[in-house]
């Protein structure tokens, strides 16, 4: 394996030549190829590190103490945190926000699957449906929000206005309002807004699988549903872990379109973690807010290790030995769950928090010991299954002391974490290719190849009535916001022709486009995603090349490190980043976006790209460098042209970043000569007063020129994706 | 002048009046000579966060020299992020009248003017007179106390025909809040005793308040009255139904009133602007209004230059100009101009005076103690509408008030006020 001969392998003896001296020895403390991989990674290191990590540990200092408004009341030990697991909102908050991101994940899992599956299978203008299937993952997220607001409308909104048409209801339902249906609305927007990433990537995944396999087992007798079950998923297993685990932890996080849709409503009913942490933000208890936000961190960090450990390299296949640098960092991490845990456990934890908490230990565990661990993959393995065992003898405690439910979805996090269920899945297939290796002749081999496809082309009906099921969920808030769009204000105030505009107008189109600085707007905003596209390209590309390719000690802890920018929301850091930015000066200028853009996407560019990395093979770079070429030659010359579709693919998730972001935007960039997109279309919000038509029509304006690129782009993106994603 | 002169610009809902301000200071810096670096602020997402930007640029040295708003002052001071503008409200006081109380009580504390009163804004309840005519009804009169005003919203509701009495919604969001509050304070509930060191909102006064809000939005007798979801409102849902013709009672900001007759609704001529309703013990109108205010950012190196923008924008000229171009809505600041034709020819902004100059403050959820940053965080947070929604899911009221008692003393707590 190229990761295998990259990393952990014994030094080579033309690294071994010299023994004597600082580079012999600076060579064996921080492996041969230290000083190219530092050069490779300082962008990386310097831009999360720089301006989420030291704001992250800032908010963790600030948590033990008393900071109110400006003022810091002494020092408060763990009291912060004490307080928090005796609040009752709190509790609920945890409730929520595990049920909010457990049951997303779930059904955007599951929805993305059948529509990768859907799309894969079909040979004519997979493109375009495969465009039309990401529409909502590219519009903003105020839009997403304010178009579902209108749909969930208890009076006149189009849920309720086509289930009464249809005879469902005979009376508007408060989608939004009922304490009882309050999240799992929120959820289907969540859900709604988030299959396309799972689409797209499991869609990928699906291109990697050998489509022989397929044909082999339908010769052999396997019906859709165990082709499915022992090739499909199998084959997946890397792509599911990994989606799913970015997933949680980006739905962990989950803020805007929560706040935008109920502000954490109907009582406390949608009220998130992040919810709790701005709330308590807003009021100025900023230590508070940030015991808040870090209470979530055990959680995160099990998941974000975990998710690590995938974005080396499948464990199944991991390298033997962790560097001793790398062992400490993992004792590091479990020194700091520990910590944070046992801080719970003084202060009441209770006892329902243990699964997590014993994930937390088990996830480290498996760190620390993967070489160990690593041996049995491929198989049951016992070790998670005694972990397993453990959990529900704690999960029966924490059943009694505190509710079954949330039991159940720390059990399901677990599970989904840990791959286990995935594991014990494919261990069966493996188990079921060696019994039924046989042989058959050729002419059956034909007729029963010829029967699967008769079957196949009976199940593309399905397929198409499925797949117009899911474009109809997907599509549906976008016909409304194009309805809307063709609406007057009057029209849309006084709900007249719900449906179809009628007169349509092209008003709001021609406000935006003359009465709004729209088009100044988008080119901001253009310049921000094209350059910090650029940005996350190039240091994506040789951070991902430092962690993959190049023998150094820090490689393992730092693949690790780099999604620690997904531990906090972003509100707890932007006064520490706000002064940080105003130091370098670029403070009220677009470069500041520029920068601050490519942090949030380089963890996941990283695990594309160092998956794409590891793909090539080893002695391509091999022969560039017997023919003279240095590290730094032989990645721009060689590696770098190899990677274009993943680097493409890198790009247009960074420009979908750019075009969204609201609160970095708004907050470190004032003149207005200077304002983005989402930023325009905040501003046009005046008080309580929200123009649809026209910020739906600005919507449009948006999305149909990202639509058209990723439409374009999306065979491209779909090859990056491949080898990012299942051949890691 | 020192640089840039940077300045934000809160936007108002009427279109002309954000021009006519915008047009306005840019011609008086341009005869000043100034490089005037103007913005609007965002209405995205609250105050909350300008107030995140204005911190961080007065730590980072990097503030801008002036804004105007209309937020609560109180915490935007506390963080340090306003200069005293004492001696300029001084001036303008002598020179134009005296501002109304409600200005004072939440611009003046520490012994100092914290912003400069800009124009005053209407807001509380607004009714469809045309709909109380068609039943015979008088909006003054039969809205008088929040009984009253059941009552009647129950008279005027015609569900068959999407017309529902009471546009109030309780569910978190500003809205949601002063529906909570309001009829707190009409029933005698008070958080803060009146050295604002204590919290005093656990009393029979506030359960008998929560007991009533929970039969206006539970009991079956008043269920005719409700539009379907109102509790799934946020702060633009009843401006949204309002404007649609669907409700007769709410209570809102004057943008909604504007935004009826910038937009020219049929009925925008119809809307009418009320005190809210009385105390329930003595009949007393509780109302105060203020309203937008300007600010000199705390580390502006052109404080000088911001009071002489600050003189010409409440000049008279000016001043009236607001009023012709939001008659109704915007009110002048200071007492002089209330005699203006330009304020008594509007019945609306004629019948908003009482409220601006009241015989006797009352100041609403601070009373009867000082503004204190704890009482700005109980009130911009969603405590009010949280504890509405715990009792409307059937929670016993005493404990809910127990409980949210306790959560307010630890917020008092939290700013070093004692608490209990």
């Amino acid at each position: 394996m190229a990761l295998e001969s990259a990393r952990g392998a014994p030094p080579s003896t033309r690294t071994t030549q010299r023994t004597g001296g600082f580079r012999a020895a600076s060579k064996r403390l921080l492996g041969p190829d230290w000083a190219v991989a530092f050069v490779f990674a300082a962008p990386l290191v310097i831009l999360l590190f720089g301006l989420i990590g030291w704001p992250l540990l800032q908010a963790v200092y600030l948590s033990f103490f008393r900071v109110v408004g400006v003022r810091n009341n002494g020092f408060a030990g763990l009291e912060n945190y004490q307080r928090l697991w005796g609040d009752t909102q709190f509790r609920e908050a945890v409730v929520h926000t595990v049920k909010f991101a457990v049951i997303s994940v779930f059904f955007k899992f599951w929805v993305g699957l059948a529509a990768a599956l859907m799309l894969h299978n079909i040979k004519r203008f997979r493109s375009v449906f495969t465009g039309l299937v990401l529409l909502p993952w590219i519009i903003p997220e105020v839009v997403a929000a304010l178009t579902w607001r209108g749909l969930y409308d208890p009076v006149f909104g189009g849920i309720n206005q086509l289930l009464l048409a249809l005879g469902v209801i005979t009376k508007g339902i408060a989608w939004t309002g009922d304490y009882n249906l309050a999240l799992p609305a929120v959820i289907l927007v969540n859900v709604w807004k988030g299959i396309p990433f799972f689409t797209l990537t499991l869609l990928a995944g699906l291109k990697g699988i050998d489509a022989e396999l397929y044909d082999a087992a339908a010769v052999d007798g396997a019906n859709s549903w165990q082709r499915f079950l022992n090739i499909t998923l199998p084959g997946l297993r890397y792509v599911i872990i990994v989606a799913c685990l970015l997933s949680l932890i980006f739905t962990l996080n989950a803020f805007g379109l929560i706040y935008l849709l109920t502000g954490g409503g109907p009582g406390g009913a949608t009220r998130v973690f992040s919810i709790l942490a701005y709330e308590v933000f807003n009021e100025r208890r900023y230590s508070l807010a940030t015991a808040v936000a870090m209470a979530i961190v055990p959680a995160l960090l099990v998941l974000i290790v975990i998710l690590g450990k995938y974005m080396r390299g499948d464990p199944g296949r991991l390298e033997a030995k962790e560097s001793t640098l790398s062992r400490i960092g993992n004792w590091a991490l479990l020194a700091l769950i520990t910590v944070i845990s046992l801080a719970m456990l003084v202060s009441m934890l209770p006892l329902a928090l243990l699964p997590v908490l014993l994930a937390a230990i088990v996830g480290v565990a498996f760190l620390v010991r993967g070489d160990r661990l690593g041996k049995t993959s491929g198989d049951v393995n016992m070790a998670w299954l005694r972990w397993t065992v453990i959990l529900l003898g704690a999960g029966a405690l924490s059943i009694l002391v505190f509710s079954l439910p949330f039991f159940v979805v720390a059990l399901a996090l677990f599970a989904i974490v840990q791959g286990g269920l995935i594991d014990y899945l494919t261990s069966n297939f493996r188990r079921g290719q060696r019994q039924d290796a046989t042989t058959l002749s050729t002419a059956d081999y034909q007729r029963k190849l010829a029967r699967v496809k008769r079957t196949a082309r009976l199940s593309s009906l399905g397929i198409g009535v499925a797949l117009g099921l899911l474009l109809l969920f997907e599509l549906f808030p976008f016909y409304w916001v194009i309805v809307t769009a063709l609406k007057t204000d009057t029209q849309i105030r006084e709900f007249k022709s719900v449906f179809w505009p009628a007169p349509f107008s092209v008003e709001n189109f021609r406000y935006m486009l003359q009465d709004t600085q729209f088009v100044r707007w988008f080119w901001n905003s253009t310049q921000v995603a094209l350059v910090s596209c650029l940005v996350s390209v190039m240091v994506g590309a040789l951070g991902a090349y430092a962690l993959v390719r190049l023998k150094w000690r820090f490689a393992g802890f730092l693949s690790t490190a780099i999604l620690f920018t997904y531990l906090l929301p972003g509100i707890i850091i932007l006064i520490p980043l706000y002064q940080i930015f105003t130091n370098l000066k670029i403070i009220n200028t677009l470069q500041v976006l520029m920068i601050a853009y490519p942090t949030f996407g380089l963890p996941f560019a990283c695990w594309l790209l160092m998956g794409y990395y590891r793909a090539i093979p080893s002695e391509l770079e091999e022969a560039a460098q017997i023919d003279g070429c240095n590290h730094f030659q032989a990645f721009f010359r060689v590696i770098l042209p190899l990677t274009l579709p993943a680097l493409l693919t890198v790009a247009l998730f960074a420009l979908t970043g750019a075009f969204n972001d609201f609160l970095f935007a708004y907050i470190f960039v004032r003149p207005e000569s200077l304002t983005t997109l989402a930023v325009g279309l905040g501003k046009m919000v005046i008080g309580d007063i929200f123009p649809f038509g026209k910020m739906a029509a600005a919507s449009i304006m948006m999305a149909v020129p990202v639509t058209a690129v990723y439409m374009l782009a999306q065979r491209f993106m779909v090859e990056g994706l491949t080898a990012g994603s299942v051949k890691g | 002048m020192t640089g840039k002169y940077q300045f934000i610009q809160n936007q108002d809902f009427h279109p002309d009046h954000n021009a006519f301000l915008r047009g306005e200071i840019q011609e008086f810096c341009k005869t000043q000579g100034w490089n005037l670096d103007i913005s609007y602020a965002s209405g995205f997402t609250g105050s909350g966060d300008l107030l995140t930007t204005l911190v961080g640029a007065v730590q980072a040295g990097n503030a801008p020299d002036a804004f105007f708003h209309d937020i609560g002052v109180r915490n935007f001071q506390a963080q340090g992020v306003f200069e005293p503008v004492s001696d300029i409200v001084k001036e303008s006081i002598g020179k134009y009248g005296a501002t109304y109380p409600g200005y004072e009580a939440s611009t003046l504390f520490d012994n100092e003017w914290w912003g400069l009163p800009f124009y005053g804004r209407a807001g509380g309840a607004y009714v469809r007179a045309d709909i109380f005519k068609k039943f015979g009804l008088d909006p003054l009169k039969d809205c008088a106390t929040y009984d009253k005003m059941r009552e009647t919203a129950l008279k005027i509701s015609d569900p068959d025909n999407k017309s529902w009495g009471w546009g109030l919604t309780v569910n978190r969001s500003g809205d949601g809040t002063t529906n909570v509050q309001q009829p707190l304070l009409r029933f005698g509930s008070q958080l803060q005793d009146k050295d604002g060191q204590k919290v005093t909102f656990n009393s029979p006064e506030t359960i008998a308040g929560l007991k009533w809000i929970k039969e206006t939005y539970t009991d079956p007798k008043w269920a005719k009255m409700l539009p379907p979801g109102v509790n799934s409102w946020t702060d633009t849902s009843n401006n949204e139904a309002f404007l649609a013709g669907t409700i007769s009672i709410t209570d809102n900001a004057g943008t909604m009133y504007a935004k009826a007759v910038f937009d020219k609704v049929p009925f925008a001529d119809q809307i009418m602007f009320i005190p809210r309703p009385a105390r329930n013990s003595d009949n007393k109108v509780l109302d105060s209004l203020a309203g937008a205010r300007l600010h000199v950012v705390k580390g502006s190196k052109n404080k000088e230059a911001s009071y002489d923008l600050f003189r010409h924008l409440i000049s008279e000229p000016v001043q009236n100009q607001l009023l012709v171009t939001s008659p109704g809505y915007v009110l002048p600041p200071f007492k002089n101009a209330w005699k203006s034709d330009l304020v008594q020819k509007y019945p609306n902004a004629k019948n908003s005076e009482p409220l601006a100059y009241p015989a006797e403050l009352f100041t609403g959820l601070r009373h009867p103690g000082p503004l204190t940053p704890a009482v700005d965080a109980i009130g911009g947070g969603n405590y009010y509408t949280d504890m509405a929604a715990e009792v409307l899911q059937g929670k016993p009221i005493e404990d809910v008030v127990k409980d949210y008692t306790n959560r307010f003393i630890q917020i008092f707590k939290d700013f070093g006020l004692k608490g209990s």
